[in-house]
């Protein structure tokens, strides 16, 4: 069961950190507590290094999540993507969705919590 | 369809590929080996293999895959075929045979399994490559190890296949996660470029994190066959649009595709350039063609479509596009309709049974409507009694199944008994086609398994016996089927020693079962051996001579209402005849009563009706002459010791006169016995129900069935009935024999 997190942050971002097993076995109810009424602030950031397991019901989720953010005109980034989401995104070729930016000090630093 | 519905169908199909397999391998084992047969043992195990890949069971995954590689190498002659060879894969497709009856948490927590994998794998050591072991030893799933390197090689353009999947949305839901499938295909090549196409995501309030909305555009290169690929897909194929389009196709495939489907032109297009299956160029020329026509009047006109442009275009004649799209559209009614359809067996019980039931209502009219005597009235019932039957017979005839799946199976029984023996025998199968219910087929198996082995043991000589006897070596056995009288007759035959008359009355005598004086017929001596623990092996081996089985064998056969003959020569051989009824759910029966009491007579039984009072019992037994003919019969009131019910005897005081006497004139096999009643009531279609545990001792009665008026009328045995006729005939011949000599 995946374990989701959103967080509201002062310097105007949104920073969505998902760990565990995001699979058809979640993927409804993720989408309906989390991701239907979601609203983002100017940048997004996504975390999804600890995914340890992501079938394509899961990639599907992050994929709409990722269009939900654009929708709303905030710009986004992925950090740190996992060996999960690595693999998957290799094997279909999803990378372009699904960059791995390492360096996530310019966007976060400085940054601190306004609610969750 | 529900994943375990299609897992249902994995097991199911990978049981057909097993029993293809072992078809194969015996053929091969008897000598007959060509390309064709590897190749199909090769794909039997390719396909399960793959299949399970999409299953995730990786324990067969894991297995198969070293079995196919093998079978691979033989394929490319790396590798010789021999008898060594033969015997090791068909153990591996029995260890196959276990491993796909297994979960992979089952096959994790069964040691003896395992240890037959890691024994089985050391036994292919000798034909395996480095590289296989390699695979196995990492226990790493060979298609996602397969996969890893191949989507970073960079090769030609040889081979090269385009698979375009818009896959069911609810294929998700079903269990099917295209994860498998691209894995399985990566299996059969090198995946050269994937473009997962996210363009039908729908608005975030119409999203169902459940349905599927990617699409698929694949390059896949591979020496793989059409129907390779496509079986990729089998469990997918409802309610899918999977396009496969072959290396050869030609630049107006790809148009086609690309007009077919629900994206973009543009948008598809440079999907299919960067996957490699079409040249930019190419492209660029055909669709700017199909870009907005200008009339020569300079009016705009519909953007055509592209077959209808590339035909303008006199690039591709007419007669391509449209074969092209009527080749679509079969593909796509093949996928819809299919030939076949697989019916859960129990569902087709159910149906049988309430066909049974509309059988017994339309009697019920039939009955009622007789008492109305209106010509209209009888004119509906007949009908209704007409489409009845063809309802009836339509629904038995789909449980009707050939015996050659249960025949086809005894090859590797004998092929693996002789080895044991260390006998030669050659398996004959006739009548292969013949149709039985398939509830009979399923019991029949271990009563046919138990006479095999048994001619296989007992019949048919060793090898130096045989020389001696001036025989061929190699012993012959024959399994075959055919219709007659109404029944199926099967016969085992071999051509080996034959029964030993003494030794089987030794033998009973040793065992009691019949005195020192006893005067048997070979037929009632060889039945002898149908007796609970008798066996006239010397020597008890473990395939038989233990007595348990021949007693088993005739229960199971007389449980479907069959019986067994024997027939034997000495030094010649045995035949065993199973005769079976066509079927046990329905059956054509003919209605007669004594004292009130209702029975009904397999119609297939019968062979006349004669009254019996227009003939005389021979000298007071209850046995007349017909025709020259000695016919021994029972009569139903001693027999059953009926009494006439109140009603009837009311009624026979009413007459004033006891009923008239007809004797039924039956038949099962070669024996003919009458069966005296007191009323002839005619034909009727029974529904054959089965009897309480109170009847189970009750000698001739098969069953029961409910008449339309709702009296029960009971089914009579007649075999068991003929056999009494016959056995009470010889008696009162033998006490009539006795009484004269005491004379």
């Amino acid at each position: 069961m995946a374990e989701i997190k959103v967080i509201q942050k002062r310097d105007n971002s949104t920073e969505i950190t998902i760990s565990g097993e995001l699979t058809i076995y979640c993927a409804m109810e993720a989408f309906q507590q989390h991701f239907q009424q979601l609203k983002v602030k100017e940048k997004t950031l996504f975390k999804l290094g600890n995914i340890s397991e992501i079938d394509t019901a899961g990639v599907q989720l992050l994929v709409m999540l990722m269009k939900i953010v654009s929708e709303q005109s905030s710009s986004y980034r992925v950090v740190s993507l996992g060996e999960a989401l690595t693999d998957y995104s290799n094997l279909f070729q999803l990378n372009r969705y699904f960059v791995d930016f390492a360096d996530i000090s310019a966007l976060t630093s400085g940054s601190e919590e306004d609610k969750s | 369809m529900s994943l375990d519905a299609v897992l249902q169908t994995f097991y199911i199909e990978a049981q057909e590929h097993l029993e293809s397999m072992e078809n194969m391998l015996l053929k091969m084992d008897e000598g007959e080996c060509d390309d064709e047969m590897l190749n199909d043992i090769f794909r039997s195990a390719h396909t399960i293999k793959g299949s399970a890949g999409i299953f995730g069971l990786d324990h067969i995954v894991n297995f198969t895959h070293v079995v196919e590689n093998v079978l691979d190498r033989a394929r490319d002659n790396e590798i010789d075929i021999d008898k060594n060879l033969i015997d090791v894969i068909f153990k591996c497709r029995d260890h196959m045979q276990s491993l796909v009856a297994v979960s992979l948490d089952e096959y994790n927590a069964q040691t003896d399994l395992q240890k037959t994998d890691s024994d089985l794998l050391a036994a292919l050591a000798p034909w395996t490559s480095t590289e296989n072991k390699q695979t196995v030893a990492q226990n790493n799933t060979p298609a996602e190890s397969q996969l890893d390197n191949k989507l970073t090689n960079e090769g030609d353009n040889e081979n090269l296949w385009h698979i375009s999947l818009r896959l069911s949305t609810d294929c998700l839901r079903n269990g099917m996660d295209p994860l498998s499938f691209i894995k399985f295909l990566s299996s059969l090549g090198e995946i050269k470029h994937i473009e997962t196409i996210i363009d039908n995501f729908p608005q975030v309030d119409n999203f169902d994190a459940e349905s599927l909305y990617f699409a698929y555009e694949i390059a896949l290169q591979s020496d793989a066959s059409l129907e390779e690929i496509e079986n990729t897909f089998m469990f997918v194929q409802d309610d899918s649009d999977i396009t496969i389009l072959p290396p050869t196709a030609k630049i107006d495939d790809y148009l086609l595709l690309i007009d077919k489907l629900p994206e973009e032109n543009q948008r598809l297009g440079d999907i299919l350039v960067n996957c490699g299956s079409l040249t930019r160029h190419s492209l660029e020329q055909a669709l700017i063609a199909q870009s907005t026509v200008i009339t020569a009047t300079g009016e705009q006109t519909v953007t055509p479509k592209l077959g209808e442009l590339l035909t303008e275009q006199n690039k591709v004649s007419e007669s391509i596009v449209s074969a092209a799209l009527t080749k679509q559209k079969q593909n796509k009614s093949q996928v819809s309709e299919g030939k076949q359809i697989r019916i859960d067996s129990n569902r087709l019980d159910h149906l049988i049974n309430l066909i049974g039931e509309l059988v017994i209502n339309q009697q019920r009219i039939e009955l009622l409507s007789k008492g109305v005597k209106k010509p209209q009235l009888t004119e509906a019932v007949d009908d209704f009694e007409n489409f009845t039957n063809q309802i009836r017979d339509a629904a038995l005839s789909l449980r009707m199944v050939a015996i050659g799946g249960t025949f086809q199976r005894f090859k590797r029984l004998v092929r693996d008994t002789a080895q044991e023996l260390g006998k030669e025998v050659e398996l004959t199968i006739d009548g292969a086609d013949t149709e039985l219910d398939r509830l009979m087929v399923e019991k029949l198996g271990d009563p046919l398994t138990h006479i095999v082995r048994n001619a296989m043991d007992h019949g048919l000589e060793s090898i130096e016996d045989r020389q001696a006897a001036g025989k061929n070596t190699k012993g012959q056995l024959k399994l075959a089927a055919y219709h007659e009288g109404g029944h199926i007759v099967i016969a085992i035959s071999d051509d080996g020693n034959g029964i030993n008359k003494e030794r089987i009355r030794e033998k009973a005598i040793e065992k009691g079962i019949i005195n020192t004086d006893s005067k048997l017929s070979d037929n009632e001596l060889f039945h002898l051996i149908f007796h609970p623990g008798f066996s006239t092996a010397a020597e008890v081996t473990n395939l038989s001579g233990r007595g348990v089985g021949m007693d088993v064998v005739k229960r199971n056969v007389e449980a479907l209402q069959g019986s067994i003959d024997i027939s034997s020569q000495a030094g010649k051989g045995s035949e065993f005849k199973i005769r079976l009824p066509l079927t046990l759910a329905i059956i054509d029966g003919f209605h007669v009563e004594a004292k009130g009491t209702h029975f009904i007579i397999p119609q297939a039984t019968i062979i006349e009706c004669i009254n019996l009072a227009n003939h005389q019992d021979i000298k007071g037994r209850h046995c007349i002459n017909l025709r020259g003919e000695m016919i021994p019969y029972l009569n139903m009131s001693e027999i059953f010791k009926l009494t006439p019910s109140r009603e009837q005897t009311l009624a026979d005081n009413i007459i004033q006169h006891s009923p008239k006497r007809e004797l039924v004139i039956v038949q099962f096999g070669s024996d003919v016995a009458g069966i005296a009643v007191d009323t002839l009531n005619g034909e009727i279609q029974t529904v054959v129900k089965p009897l309480g545990p109170i009847f189970k001792a009750l000698k001739g009665i098969g069953g029961s069935s409910l008449l339309g008026n709702g009296e029960i009328a009971f089914i009579l045995d007649v075999p068991q009935l003929i056999e009494l006729a016959i056995a009470n005939e010889i008696a009162s011949k033998v006490s009539r024999a006795e009484s004269m000599n005491g004379q």
